[in-house]
């Protein structure tokens, strides 16, 4: 039996307000940190900018710590128990996911082949998360040092500034391929819909993420069971 | 629910990330000055970016002089090979700039501020000390704590070679401890002022910069 016009207008929630807010949060406060580091780092700005390149660098350590503190205090704050699940889903990994994964990066998804079902998140996703997660540990604690610089060994502080830069590097990269996925690809502005107003398609679901969209299908009949229940008593 | 096949692969691939951090700080002694450095410039100025906001004069050793004067009982006005006849120093510093950069390790050779200052014959009532560079533009200053510390120098020779004309040959101001700003290049005169708790505004300090270059 063909979908219903109902399946394909209907939108499964996909990211809870916590999860939008850290989320913007962090792009947000990222973009800053990188272009305030730029702006210290490149030689380019040391003419027209003076000593206002001096005041950016002083900017740049709070911005930074914002960056790395606030989205996990709205977790924290708004949605402990959503934070807790979401490090439980990207921690395990399922055969599906490892597959996916195998697959993705020998070009599966990019030629549009048919891949493993995924959970909410898929496995490309996860590995986004980690690491972004173990960048945002890599720059608060390279950024500490440089914060708190004075008495520590210098060769502890030469490393971490470099360190900071290639995290930096890294992390822009892991950016623009972000953003080119919600730009570029089939159904990426459905993606960014999903982290603007947290629903996505169910149809989207269904296809990209099977096992998350069965797992949703499967609570909506125990909670419609359960409600024809109560309502025969 | 979890199912036989799962696995704990998010954190531990998050952990190793973490320590992969971690060595790269601790353990990567050998790789990251290598990396930092590039390939590029002489032994002495390899990791170095040159920045000057205007150009030194060309060293010629016939007609430079180095003057000390201002708050001095004995105004100084030394040839380079007078100059290098005062005790010599060598130290190894790193060298870090605030726009991010630094170059690990660096070897500079010359004489303690101190050493000039001695020879000078400081008059009580300085309390900092004036760099100028030949470009005739930049400026900078120190306090007397910063210049009487042993390491505070004004080289003529950085990694053992004599300093490169970009790098400010024959003298640059070496301050270890703090932003490269205060390495005043093309050094050829010292002045001692009583500048007071205001103290004296360089180039940099002018715009914007903290006299206080402490790292």
């Amino acid at each position: 039996m063909p979908p219903s016009d109902r399946f394909y207008e209907s939108r499964l929630l996909r990211f809870v307000l916590a999860e939008r807010l850290a989320h913007w949060l962090y792009a947000l406060f990222f973009l800053a940190a990188f272009v305030s580091g730029v702006l210290m780092w490149a030689p380019a700005t040391r003419d027209w900018m003076g000593g206002a390149r001096y005041t950016v660098s002083r900017y740049h350590a709070f911005i930074g710590a914002a960056m790395v503190l606030l989205p996990l205090l709205v977790m924290l704050i708004l949605d402990r128990r959503r934070l807790r699940d979401d490090l439980r889903e990207v921690d395990v990994w399922s055969r599906e996911d490892r597959r996916w994964l195998a697959l993705a990066l020998r070009g599966h998804t990019l030629r549009g082949k048919t891949m493993p079902p995924q959970g909410r998140l898929n496995a490309g996703q996860k590995v986004n998360v980690i690491l972004v997660a173990a960048m945002a540990v890599g720059f608060a604690a390279t950024g500490g040092i440089l914060m708190h610089k004075t008495g520590l060994p210098s060769w502890l502080v030469s490393r971490a500034l470099w360190l900071h830069g290639f995290l930096a590097v890294t992390a822009f990269a892991l950016f623009l391929g972000h953003v080119a996925h919600v730009f570029v690809t089939q159904h990426g502005r459905h993606y960014l819909a999903g982290m603007v107003r947290g629903r996505v398609p169910e149809w989207l679901a269904r296809e990209r993420h099977r096992r998350w969209w069965e797992e949703v299908v499967r609570e909506e009949e125990v909670l419609q069971q359960k409600a024809h229940r109560e309502a025969k008593v | 629910m979890s199912d036989p096949g799962d696995k704990h692969i998010g954190r531990r691939a998050f952990i190793g990330l973490v320590i992969a951090g971690l060595a790269a700080l601790f353990l990567g002694r050998e790789v990251v000055p290598r990396l930092s450095t590039g390939g590029g410039g002489s032994s002495s100025t390899a990791g170095f970016r040159i920045n000057t906001v205007a150009p030194g004069a060309v060293f010629e050793e016939a007609s430079w002089r180095l003057v000390v004067d201002g708050l001095v009982r004995r105004p100084l006005e030394l040839g380079f090979a007078q100059f290098k006849a005062l005790p010599r120093s060598t130290f190894r510093r790193d060298f870090l700039c605030v726009e991010g950069w630094g170059v690990e390790d660096v070897e500079w050779t010359g004489v303690a501020v101190r050493e000039l200052l001695k020879a000078a014959d400081l008059d009580p009532r300085a309390d900092h000390l004036v760099f100028y560079s030949s470009d005739g533009v930049y400026t900078d200053s120190l306090t007397l704590d910063e210049a009487l510390r042993p390491d505070t120098l004004l080289a003529y020779e950085v990694n053992g070679e004599s300093l490169p004309d970009k790098m400010g040959r024959p003298l640059r101001l070496v301050l270890p401890g703090s932003y490269g700003y205060k390495y005043v290049k093309w050094v050829v005169r010292v002045e001692a002022i009583a500048a007071g708790p205001e103290g004296y505004k360089g180039y940099w300090e002018k715009r914007g910069y903290p006299a206080d270059a402490t790292i």
